[in-house]
């Protein structure tokens, strides 16, 4: 039974360590007793840095709490940009459906891909997205991409010459700009 | 109390986060983007373009778009690297007088640190916006330092120095 023995030593042992814990938190307690309460001037610089910190907590709450309505809202409104920049290279291959049909194909079939085209574009309009075609316009790289320089003599320095590909916005973020040749005489 | 951001200064692309709790959160910046590529471009309306837009405009003003412009940071202008970088970009890297390596754009002579502050400065701007507070303090997490000579390092820092 030596076991038996070591666990009933250590409990001894634990006891008296907690009665030296208890002695200890006396002493610590008729130490404070002996400073005292604290001056009135103490208080007040206590008091002030209580204020202090919770005015700081208070703007931090709020600042984390406008941050978290906002990005609810961004995450509302630019949830779908990922799912709609897919479906663009859809749009784009119907532009060039028409802009290349054969001789072979109908006035029927033309109308169809312009209807495809016209129902994809209004479906896209529902959530915000904003095709950018930037003719005669003046170049901003905010919305435009310069995919190369171009030179008419009839159009100002800095103009858009060709649009090679529309853009697209989605609540004025850039989901694609719209590549664009930039006149330089 | 304002929060401390952290900024990685890419040589192509950049990106600022804060901790959020015990999480850090990377910023999207005002396009929706997690990284802003360290393109800096000067147009001829005395604009500073940073990030995507001068990216953009690349093509229409070369001379003035500066990229990869951390890897002149401290250096020399005889540097092996920076001779290297010279024939490569479209810009023009030139000797300042304590013959370091500069730029020139929009006929003014640049210091990279200076033309990299830009960067900083979107990042900077990123932050404040999503934190609705001024920004005061970051960490500059600058990998190239690790591996490259150590007066080169302390260099840099003195001149990081003022930027933010």
């Amino acid at each position: 039974m030596p076991k038996e023995k070591k666990v009933k030593k250590t409990e001894t042992e634990n006891a008296e360590l907690d009665n030296a814990e208890v002695s200890n938190e006396e002493a610590d307690i008729e130490e404070k007793e002996n400073i005292g309460t604290p001056s009135y001037e103490e208080l007040v610089a206590i008091n002030e840095d209580l204020e202090k910190s919770v005015l700081r907590a208070n703007a931090d709450l709020d600042n984390a709490l406008k941050r978290t309505i906002n990005e609810v809202e961004k995450a509302h409104k630019y949830g779908v940009e990922k799912l709609l920049s897919e479906l663009l290279p859809v749009i784009d291959n119907l532009e060039h459906a028409l802009n290349n049909l054969s001789e072979k194909a109908t006035k029927e079939d033309k109308e169809g891909i312009e209807l495809t085209l016209k129902s994809f574009e209004s479906a896209l309009d529902k959530f915000g997205m904003i095709p950018i075609y930037p003719v005669n316009e003046e170049f901003n790289p905010e919305k435009h991409e310069a995919v190369t320089m171009e030179q008419d003599k009839n159009k100002k320095d800095g103009s858009i010459g060709n649009v090679f590909q529309r853009g697209w916005e989605l609540h004025s973020r850039i989901v694609r700009p719209a590549r664009v040749t930039v006149i330089k005489n | 109390m304002s929060k401390i951001i952290g900024i990685d200064l890419g040589t192509t692309n950049s990106c600022v986060a804060v901790i959020e709790g015990q999480q850090q959160k990377v910023i999207e910046n005002a396009e929706g983007g997690r990284t802003t590529p360290s393109v800096i471009a000067y147009t001829d309306n005395d604009e500073v373009l940073v990030g995507l837009p001068a990216k953009r405009q690349a093509v229409t003003n070369p001379e003035n778009t500066l990229y990869a412009i951390k890897r002149l940071i401290g250096r020399t202008f005889d540097d092996e690297v920076v001779s290297k970088d010279a024939d490569m970009v479209p810009y023009k890297i030139i000797k300042a007088d304590n013959g370091d390596a500069w730029v020139e754009a929009s006929n003014k002579k640049l210091a990279p640190p200076q033309v990299a502050a830009e960067v900083l400065k979107k990042m900077k701007k990123t932050a404040e916006d999503y934190l609705g507070h001024e920004v005061k303090e970051a960490v500059l997490l600058y990998r190239h330092t690790l591996m490259i000579l150590k007066d080169r390092q302390q260099k840099m820092q003195v001149k990081l120095q003022d930027l933010m």
